[in-house]
């Protein structure tokens, strides 16, 4: 045995025994809050209260372009009087906005922006945690644009920290898509698919196509939180093979036999016309159901640290809502973000 | 009052962007639309015909038309003044004039000052006053109406409290107590209704509809504004069957809020559907609430078709519903671009598609049976049309034909399908069809029409082996340009000199070549290229002399240089002529968008040994150049090398990593033409035989260029040089081949073990031995030290060693 083997084995053994004596790292679990009206049912206060959730991601509004116009959508109404959390605002930017867009409305952007969260917490007096978040999908094409609007909203020091989400695909190809100046970065381990393309693979998320993308997690230079999914929806095919999403559907909602057979595991037909979910669906139409269990998120957490993902302190699901926390007791959140 | 605001529905959820990922196309363009949606009975109807490229048809416009939008509000009020007022100054009155214009006219009864819109002897007597009133206090509620709708973002938004309301409510009451004119006292509720409702006061407002409106018993167009309002707050009461009905009634007794009161109805589960059902009185209104179902994108229109059907045959929503469906059917058959696809799904229906189209044939056919519908003939060409996509193509020709109508734009869609069907069905094409085809081609005057024959007969000649008219149904030559395919170059020189062309054929000539001579020149052109870069010099050079030598084909362009910030004008290769005597040069390090003076550095090809090269060359002096050199690099001594050298050059220039890549693919700049070399198609393109038609020909590149030729050259010119700096060059040269072999057999690789991952790959041992030989062989050399501080790899290479 040489030498430098020899210092090689005795370094290692100082880091095992350096790690072996530190405590379980203490992951915080978060969720996402993405409807228009923020009520929180007494399911979903539960959850909250024994997951000992102290900050909750919560989306304000989106930003979208419309016939070349930078405006909000789907502004949050917040009805509750009381909300324990701290609040993050989640701003979610279409792609669209960044193309071809210059700097001086960019700059506008982010003064609407600021004007827009501050208006939204005076009305709904809720606690504001330091931290705001970006969520964008973004691409090579459109990466200078957003990073200025990132750039620019930091500048304005109206919180502490900026920290925005960061696609599968980001991570993967982050030398063409660029790496936004912020904070922290979550990583949204889901989405792997496209949901319209309604074949066998669970386009939530698929976990050996989500590996995939995460072999260079470990250089990612910002810290990343991750974002694992809860959710589950229905993709509903019709005669022309045209596709629908109807979020939030379960099993149980496809259980009548009088009104949906199901053909194999996942896919059902409609037997007889009838609503899911405000939607309209006529007999012969295909259902695909889309669901998330705790022993796929906690395959997802075993590849996420198996490619040297450096943690940092915060587990967000998303979303919360009482019909996705149907898939997962308090217990197995608890397991999953232990697990990381 | 003129912007409305849907504050009534807090519907705008949260969309699924966040986990999807997006694209953006104009989805309305990508299909051959042959069924004329607009023939619907009832134009009102309109907004709801199909389009996904926005929330609402409306017809496009031909060139130089305006589009009439009729202005209802305005003619209600046109009447109130028994037509005396124009519309210019009652829009004027109505959206323009402010609070003090109108109260100075009250309280002067005098225009004083008054705009002349606004002089109007109407007035000053006492109906005209009491519409001045009310005008007044309309714009007072307007502010409360469109809450700074123009501003997206709320923060800046005014918000109605209580007390604000019950101050304008107070003044509302009381002008309703004095005016004494109905349809005035009407608008009143209407402002009242509304007011309530934008303010959230919902029992306000159904009460105000109930005390204040229904009690006038007028059923005109402000009517129906205030029950739409009268909707809204029963939606925000959660009252969803009440108010779905309400919309229901709005929707089918107005022509200007047909799409609001669709955005406003919405059903959540069966029951309120049920409960909506049964509130409906009217056949007609039953017929509304199935349309308002069915128009959903999503909707199995069909479905809604026979259960209005079932209540209200005659009714004018069928037609809406009928159109929809077709249309829908109409893009998944027809869509454009899909020949490159496995197999091709144009007019042939997959099994799923083909049983709806058979239920939609059974529904129309049972209806014309019944004659219960309103109008036959437009069924008939419905259903013709439907056999049509069902590949019924004989039943389609023969009930098209059978169309008697006074309804030209019927007739004119019978003959569409009629003719349609005709070409469909042929099963060869010769000269009788082709005279039935040029005829309809001088008759239709639907340019979808003409691209949908294009796009048969294209797939039919393509069918029988007439390549050339196949390739014409869809290109000029210059689809050749990225793709010298040599059966169709050939088939197009035949085709040319064909005698006594029919009159389709002349206008194929026409409309692709231009005319015959000029035609044959660019053909023997593209043939010629075609031997050029397949290296069979002689015949090139056969066929380069029977083109001008100042023949040109590219126009001169121009570019953005980032380099000099300012716009360039290209004067380089034509197509033809203007190839630059670099073509034989080299250089350490170059880029594209690099001057060639810049580019290109060496200066072998200006030996006087090669005299022949000229400093522009057209295509046929460049094949004699290379002729030349070939003669030239089977000599054993400094002349032989050189002459392997010069065409090691000429090689790599012509690859996709060289300066003059763009010339084989006819294009002047050369980064243009990236997205050829993106094309992961293009070594192994699909056969065109098995394509549907030759659409979007231009887009198959197949030339590929490797790097072996140039490779093997430098290092023979190497191997008889005894000039050390010529034989360092070549080397490196061959360096470079060696790492485009490289690029190219890796680029498939996933991220991870790809050289952007692991750049080390680009200069290690294995992967560069030519870096090994320079280094072992040649660093003594002046080129040597050029190479170490130009090429990054190299001086990498160097360091890891």
């Amino acid at each position: 045995m040489n030498k430098k083997y020899n210092y090689l084995v005795g370094f290692l053994l100082l880091i095992y025994i350096f790690c072996a004596c530190k405590k379980p790292h203490q992951k915080e679990v978060s969720f996402y809050y993405w409807n228009t009206q923020f009520k929180l049912d007494s399911t979903e206060k539960k959850y909250l209260s024994q997951l000992q959730v102290n900050n909750l991601y919560v989306r304000f509004f989106d930003i979208v372009k419309e016939n070349g116009k930078i405006k909000p959508n789907a502004i949050i109404q917040i009805d509750t009087t009381h909300i324990s959390e701290n609040i993050i605002p989640v701003i979610f930017i279409e792609n669209e906005v960044f193309r071809n867009t210059d700097n001086v409305s960019i700059d506008d952007l982010v003064d609407h922006v600021t004007k827009q969260i501050d208006f939204i917490c005076q009305h709904s007096k809720i606690k504001l945690s330091n931290e705001i978040q970006f969520d964008c999908d973004w691409t090579a094409t459109t990466a200078k644009s957003y990073f200025y609007f990132l750039k620019k909203y930091k500048e304005k020091k109206q919180q502490n920290i900026v920290s925005a989400t960061i696609r599968l695909h980001q991570i993967k190809d982050k030398s063409k898509t660029g790496i936004p100046n912020i904070d922290k970065g979550v990583l949204m381990y889901y989405s792997t698919g496209n949901p319209l393309d309604f074949d066998d693979k669970n386009s939530i998320l698929d976990n050996k196509t989500a590996e995939n993308y995460i072999s260079n997690i470990s250089d990612y230079p910002i810290p990343l939180d991750i974002a694992l999914p809860i959710y589950s929806w229905a993709i509903v095919k019709n005669e022309f093979s045209e596709t629908k999403l109807l979020g939030g559907v379960q099993k149980r909602e496809l259980a009548d036999t009088s009104f949906f057979g199901e053909i194999k595991k996942d896919f059902y037909v409609v037997k007889q016309s009838n609503y899911l979910k405000g939607i309209y669906l006529y007999e012969d139409q295909k259902i695909k159901l889309e669901t998330i269990f705790p022993k796929d998120l906690l395959i997802a957490t075993k590849n996420i640290k198996k490619n040297g993902y450096k943690h940092s302190n915060r587990v967000i699901f998303y979303n919360i809502d009482a019909v996705n926390l149907d898939n997962f007791s308090i217990e197995d959140l608890n397991k999953i973000s232990k697990s990381l | 009052m003129k912007k409305y605001i849907i504050l009534f529905l807090s519907l705008i959820l949260a969309n699924n962007s966040h986990v999807l990922a997006c694209s953006w196309y104009d989805p309305d363009e990508d299909y051959y639309n042959l069924f004329d949606q607009n023939l619907i009975a009832d134009p009102s109807l309109s907004p709801f015909l199909l389009t996904y490229y926005s929330s609402y048809y409306e017809k496009p416009l031909e060139e130089g038309e305006v589009r009439e939008v009729i202005n209802y509000n305005i003619e209600e009020w046109k009447k109130f003044f028994d037509g005396k007022i124009v519309n210019a100054d009652l829009n004027y009155l109505v959206y323009e004039s402010t609070i003090g214009e109108l109260s100075k006219i009250l309280a002067t009864n005098s225009f004083a000052k008054a705009p002349s819109e606004l002089m109007h002897s109407e007035f000053l007597v006492e109906k005209g006053k009491a519409a001045l009133e009310y005008l007044v206090f309309a714009k007072k509620c307007e502010q409360w109406a469109t809450l700074n709708s123009s501003d997206d973002w709320t923060y800046s938004r005014k918000k109605m409290d209580k007390p604000a309301f019950m101050a304008t409510a107070k003044e509302g009451n009381l002008l309703y107590a004095k005016t004494e004119n109905k349809e005035l006292k009407l608008r009143i509720a209407y402002q009242l209704v509304r007011l309530s409702h934008y303010g959230g006061f919902n029992d306000d407002a159904i009460r105000y509809f109930t005390t204040y409106v229904e009690p006038l018993g007028i059923k005109n167009l402000i009517y129906y504004y205030a029950l739409e309002q009268k909707g809204g707050a029963l939606f925000n009461q959660k009252k969803y069957a009440e108010a779905a009905y309400t919309f229901v009634k709005v929707f089918d007794n107005t022509p200007d809020r047909k799409v609001s009161s669709y955005n406003s109805f919405r059903i959540w589960n069966q029951l309120q559907f049920s409960d909506a059902l049964k509130l409906c009185i009217t056949p007609e209104e039953k017929a509304a609430l199935y349309a308002m179902r069915g128009y959903h994108n999503f909707s199995n229109g069909l479905k809604e078709m026979e259960n209005i059907y079932s209540v209200a045959p005659a009714s004018a929503k069928i037609e809406l519903l009928a159109v929809r469906e077709l249309n829908k059917a109409e893009r998944a058959l027809m869509e454009l671009g899909v020949n490159y696809g496995d197999t091709s799904s144009f007019l042939n229906p997959k099994t799923s598609l083909h049983s709806y189209l058979i239920k939609m044939i059974k529904f129309s056919e049972e209806a014309i049976k019944e004659n219960k519908i309103k109008r036959v003939d437009f069924w008939k060409a419905y259903l013709a049309h439907l056999y049509f996509l069902n590949n019924q193509y004989a039943k389609a020709e023969t009930l098209s034909k059978s169309i008697i109508s006074t309804d030209k734009a019927l007739i004119q869609q019978a003959k569409r399908t009629e003719f349609s069907s005709y070409l469909a069905g042929l099963n060869k094409i010769g000269i009788a069809e082709e005279d039935i085809i040029f005829s309809r081609f001088l008759k239709t005057t639907s340019t979808d029409e003409r691209s949908f024959i294009y796009e048969v007969l294209g797939h039919k000649y393509l069918v029988q082996n007439d390549l050339a008219k196949a390739f014409l149904c869809h290109n000029n030559l210059s689809s050749l340009y990225a793709n010298h395919d040599i059966k169709i170059c050939n088939a197009l020189i035949d085709f040319v000199s064909k005698k006594d062309k029919n009159s389709l054929e002349n206008k194929l000539v026409k409309d692709q070549l231009g005319d015959e001579k000029s035609g044959s020149i660019a053909l023997n052109d593209i043939k010629g290229t075609y031997y050029l870069f397949a290296g069979d010099y002689a015949t090139a050079l056969e066929l380069f002399k029977k083109v001008p030598s100042d023949y040109s084909c590219l126009n001169n362009i121009t570019r953005y240089n980032y380099n000099l910030a300012s716009e360039e004008t290209l004067d380089g290769f034509n197509g033809y002529g203007k190839i630059s005597a670099k073509i034989f040069s080299n250089s350490v390090r170059f880029y594209f968008e690099d001057n060639e003076a810049k580019a290109l550095t060496d200066l072998t090809f200006k030996d006087k040994a090669f005299y022949f090269i000229t400093d522009q060359m057209n295509k046929q002096q460049l094949v004699e150049s290379i002729l030349q050199l070939q003669k030239l690099s089977v000599k054993k001594d400094e002349i032989g090398a050189m002459a392997n050298y010069l065409l090691a050059n000429y090689f790599f220039n012509i690859t996709a990593a060289g300066y003059y890549r763009n010339i084989p693919y006819y294009e002047q700049g050369n980064y243009s033409i990236y997205s050829y070399y993106n094309n992961s198609g293009s070594d192994n393109p699909k056969p065109f035989e098995k394509l549907y038609n030759f659409n979007g020909f231009a887009n198959r590149a197949t030339l590929s260029f490797g790097y072996e030729s140039a490779m093997n050259l430098y290092l023979k010119a190497e191997e008889l040089s005894q000039n050390q700096e010529f034989k360092a060059r070549s080397v490196f040269m061959a360096s470079k081949c060696e790492l485009e072999t490289y690029h190219k057999k890796n680029e498939d690789l996933p991220y991870e073990l790809s050289y952007w991952a692991k750049p080390w790959q680009l200069y290690s041992d294995t992967n560069r031995p030519m870096f090994a030989r320079l280094k072992r062989y040649y660093s003594k050399t002046k080129f040597f030290t050029e190479a170490k501080t130009n090429c990054v790899y190299f001086k990498y290479y160097l360091n890891a060693r």
